[in-house]
């Protein structure tokens, strides 16, 4: 409901946005973008400054951690700017807000922080006592690259203290008074109750500031190390001390884990008469607060929000600074090291994995944001303060990308080597373009032609200055050809193939390998006899958008691979499977299963099982797979659902259809995805990912590199296996990632035969040759 | 001990051994229907609270060593704000501790005070308490029970609250100082007796024989 002027402004935006046709997600960015836009000009225009360009990670919604570019007034009046080298994780309040649990609700967009460290930018009017290049440590600061705040919020960094270790300030002042209300004495005994990093370090600054020895009560053993280079004497678990802690009866007892159902056990350690500092922020009700123990204890607890030293400020105490002083003063004297309390250094770029990261690992103590990682541009520098509010949103859905510039090479022939002579077998209606590809190729050249019908033949070899074999020994008898092409209908690959090895030649089949893995693998055996080199054609791993996304996913994008999504939507006509394709050879072989080995599978989406094992690596361990005949003009499958299980656990779904209505231009979509990014390879490249794949990709927002640009891919394949060969290097398409894309195949019929899940590697070493 | 209810009357009812007494504080009758009731019992020259025992001398009458372990829960209660103002402090709960509190502090009380004694040991009375002392104030808790399910982040810990138990004779072993006006109070406040576990509706503390 709108409250108030910035209520109704915000409604009317959202109305508005929604009528333009954006989405809800667009309408939260395109808002965000322009609040903040308007926010940070009039701070600048209030202070009568400029603008600084920097990073900051928000939380955009529930679960999403980007690193998004801001914009921050330069220092006014009373204020002072920050370059930020390290943000300090407060793993457990901001897992608690991230998860949302009771006590830590936030709303959205959110910028969590707390504590950081960096060198000072620009100094306001009326600050003293500091400069430009002083290194300070910078207290309630939001992660980000760059920070305006006020100068009581900075305290500059002592000589003999690291920058780094600095930027821990706010949970020094946050343990320090919690020790400080702790009131205890020199050589009195305390008990923290908690090994994260406020128990941990509460309990280092207890010892540093005079307390006697101390007991650290965890739930394992999992942070003993660092207690113990804390000089923690005594190291004890709930699960396995339980009576050791009842007979503690310490004076002093820190409450440090948060857990509002721990008390007792907090209240079971107390002596008579002990004091019990709440350091933890209880997340919800203590269900069993042990009043009648705390009675006859005579206990007294203590709250210890970093929040009261507010209402210490109240009454003339500056407790923050003091504490923030006290705690920068130990670190150089040495008398307090928070090193190792620092946790993983996370590149701010890769905020969205670290958090889900934080999520699930319970153990992880803290961890801090470099941001010196990031590249100068997105880490700081003056803003354009006239430049217009981006309210497109665009990157904020897969709908609306941001369009990027590839960067991956796209000179398909740069290193070509040798000249690779082919014959040509079979000059049907592929034949035609892997004519076309050899004649692009630099490193090929086309010298012979033969097919039955030998109209096709001299066609062919017409057209690119070939020659036309009268019979196929005749081609194979030609001491000039190095390598014979393969494009005849499947259940002829294995003899033509066997064939062409026994005379000698390099053995090039147009995909699939064969019509059954059976045939295929009798093929590659007499090939590897024959000792020489046999390849398929999977041309479209040459595409510019597998190259590009096989890069992505090579420097990570997608984190742990998850799962592909396969839709092939097409309409071909009844003449497809019965006449012929293109109308240049007339024949019925892909009509039927003994000639063809299937259908729409086999056909069109062995291409794509070859790219996604191209770009994942991944192998199909499972295959359950449901198909039919929809048209009847065949009895070849037209439609075909299958269900993948890949080796890593990773699933995928591919649904084909060569009957659906309405789709003549045909339609092709592969998607992938991990635990840290989404690529859709077709119709055109997409890529969200968290994870810093390459530099122009930006993280956690969706970009387009479009459409794949015009590379011959026939071409390219037929060049790269030319270099392979003249340099002696197994081709790109081997014998093993064809027999791998056979096996799905067979694997896939097998199930759909069966209605039962079958395994292509058991195919695989079930075919004996 | 268990309270039930019916219509008109709150009951109590008690399976106490013969001999022994049974003293409630009215502030702790609050407890659900079918709870548990704290009660002091006294028997054979000794009393138990808490799980805790301890010998009287047998020749004070049970009503006046019940009221002396009352006493000393309300002396501590207020020895744990002794630095407070009497003004600035205020007391929960209406029964007997309540009063032998009231009438050592005297007079109080401004708003929002800078301590509050609860004596009721009531999870929404406790609540509101901590929400009504001032930031970084007090919070003495002398009601009894067991336990009680109480959020302590919004005051106790962001206000910087101090929270402190106070026992009783029994588990300190330290007999009360008597004050003057002791005998007089009790006098013009003795327990009242509760027959057939039927509780009157007046009365600051009761007692029951078994």
């Amino acid at each position: 409901m709108a409250t108030g002027l910035k209520g109704i402004l915000n409604d009317q935006a959202s109305v508005q946005l929604g009528r333009l046709g954006y989405s809800d997600a667009r309408v939260r960015a395109a808002k965000r973008e322009g609040w903040w836009w308007f926010e940070s000009r009039a701070r600048a225009l209030r202070r009568g400054k400029g603008l600084l360009r920097a990073s900051a990670i928000v939380w955009t919604e529930p679960g999403r951690a980007e690193c998004l570019p801001i914009e921050v007034p330069r220092a006014g009046r009373g204020e002072v700017s920050v370059e930020i080298s390290t943000s300090v994780i407060s793993a457990g309040t901001e897992r608690a807000q991230y998860l949302r649990l009771p006590n830590a609700l936030i709303g959205y967009p959110h910028r969590p922080g707390y504590s950081a460290s960096g060198v000072v930018v620009d100094v306001g009017v009326g600050v003293g006592g500091v400069s430009v290049g002083d290194e300070v440590a910078v207290v309630g600061a939001a992660h980000a690259s760059l920070v305006t705040v006020p100068s009581r919020a900075i305290f500059p960094v002592p000589f003999g203290a690291s920058l780094h270790e600095a930027a821990i300030v706010q949970l020094g002042v946050i343990c320090g008074q919690g020790v400080r209300r702790a009131e205890i004495g020199p050589g009195v005994e305390v008990c923290v109750v908690g090994a994260g990093m406020i128990g941990l370090l509460a309990q280092r600054l207890a010892l540093a500031g005079g307390s006697g020895a101390a007991t650290i009560i965890a739930r394992s053993r999992s942070k003993e190390t660092f207690a113990r280079s804390g000089d923690t004497q005594r190291f004890l678990t709930i699960e396995d001390d339980l009576e050791e802690i009842g007979g503690l009866s310490s004076p002093i007892v820190i409450e440090a884990t948060g857990d509002p159902d721990v008390l007792p056990l907090v209240v079971a350690a107390a002596g008579v008469g002990a004091r019990i500092v709440l350091l933890g922020s209880p997340r919800g009700a203590t269900r069993h607060f042990p009043m009648s123990q705390i009675r006859a204890k005579r206990l007294e607890l203590v709250g210890a929000h970093v929040e009261t030293l507010r209402y210490e400020e109240l009454v003339g105490l500056d407790t923050n600074r003091d504490e923030a002083t006290r705690f920068l003063g130990l670190l150089a004297e040495h008398r307090v090291s928070v090193e190792d309390l620092m946790g993983p250094r996370i590149d701010p770029r890769e905020a969205d994995v670290f958090y889900r990261r934080l999520v699930r690992d319970r153990g992880l103590l803290s961890a801090h944001f470099d941001w010196t990682a990031l590249p100068a541009k997105q880490r700081g520098g003056t803003a354009n303060f006239l430049r217009p509010p981006a309210l497109r949103a665009q990157g904020v859905e897969i709908g609306r990308p941001v369009r990027l510039r590839r960067n991956v090479d796209e000179n398909p022939f740069a290193g070509a080597a040798g000249m690779l002579r082919i014959g040509l077998v079979g000059c049907g209606d592929i034949a035609v373009h892997n004519a076309r590809g050899i004649a692009v190729a630099p490193n090929a050249r086309l010298l012979a032609c033969y097919d039955p019908a030998a109209e096709l033949a001299e066609d062919l070899a017409r057209a690119h200055g070939a020659d036309a074999s009268p019979t196929l020994e005749h081609l194979l008898d030609r001491s000039d050809v190095d390598a014979v092409f393969i494009a005849v209908p499947h259940h002829l690959h294995e003899p033509l193939a066997v064939e062409a090895a026994l005379a000698g030649k390099h053995v090039i089949v147009e995909k699939p390998l064969a019509h059954t893995l059976k045939s295929a693998i009798d093929l590659a055996a007499v090939v590897e006899r024959a000792g020489v080199t046999l390849s398929v054609c999977f041309p479209h791993r040459y595409e510019s958008s597998v190259q590009h996304a096989r890069s992505l996913v090579a420097q990570g994008a997608l984190g742990e691979f998850s799962g592909t999504l396969v839709n092939f939507f097409s309409e071909k006509p009844p003449s497809y499977w019965l006449g012929g394709f293109s109308g240049r050879a007339m024949s019925s072989w892909r009509g039927t299963r003994e000639q063809s080995g299937g259908g729409v599978l086999i056909m069109n989406l062995s291409h794509l099982l070859d790219v996604i094992r191209y770009v994942t690596g991944a192998e199909v361990e499972q295959c359950a797979a449901s198909m039919r005949v929809a048209d009847g003009a065949a009895d070849v499958e037209d439609t075909i659902s299958l269900s993948l299980r890949y080796a890593n656990g990773a699933v995928g779904t591919l649904m084909a259809s060569s009957a659906l209505r309405g789709h003549r231009g045909g339609k092709t979509e592969l998607h992938m995805w991990g635990s840290d990014g989404y690529i859709v390879v077709e119709p055109e490249l997409r890529v969200f990912t968290s994870r810093v794949a390459e530099d122009t990709v930006r993280t956690t927002q969706w970009q387009s590199f479009g459409r794949s640009t015009g590379v011959d891919i026939r071409a390219t394949y037929v060049s790269r296996l030319a270099s392979a060969l003249e340099r002696g290097d197994p081709p790109d398409v081997s014998v093993a990632d064809a027999l791998a894309v056979q096996a799905i195949i067979e694997a896939a019929y097998q199930s759909g035969d069966a209605g039962e899940t079958v395994r292509p590697a058991e195919l695989l070493a079930g075919v004996t040759t | 001990m268990s309270l039930g209810r019916s219509e008109e009357h709150r009951t109590l009812e008690l399976g106490l051994d013969p001999g022994t007494i049974a003293y409630v504080d009215s502030d702790w009758l609050h407890m659900a229907a079918g709870g548990l009731v704290p009660a002091l019992l006294c028997q054979n020259s000794s009393l138990s609270w808490d799980g805790f025992r301890a010998t009287v001398d047998s020749t004070m009458p049970p009503d006046r060593a019940a009221a002396l372990a009352f006493l000393d829960v309300a002396q501590e209660a207020v020895r744990a704000v002794a630095d407070v103002p009497a003004e600035q402090i205020d007391v929960l709960g209406d029964g007997f501790t309540a009063g032998l509190i009231r009438k050592q502090l005297g007079a109080n009380r401004v708003t929002p005070p800078l301590a509050i004694i609860d004596t009721t040991a009531h999870p929404i009375a406790i609540a509101d308490a901590a929400r009504r002392v001032r930031p970084l104030g007090r919070l003495v808790l002398a009601g009894a029970a067991e336990t009680i399910q109480l959020d302590l982040y919004p005051d106790v810990h962001v206000r910087g609250l101090r929270v402190v138990g106070v026992g009783h004779l029994l588990s300190s072993g330290i007999a009360p100082q008597v004050p003057s006006w002791f005998d007089e109070y009790l006098d013009a406040n003795e327990p009242v007796a509760i027959a057939r576990g039927e509780v009157p509706g007046l009365g600051s503390w009761f007692r029951f024989a078994g």
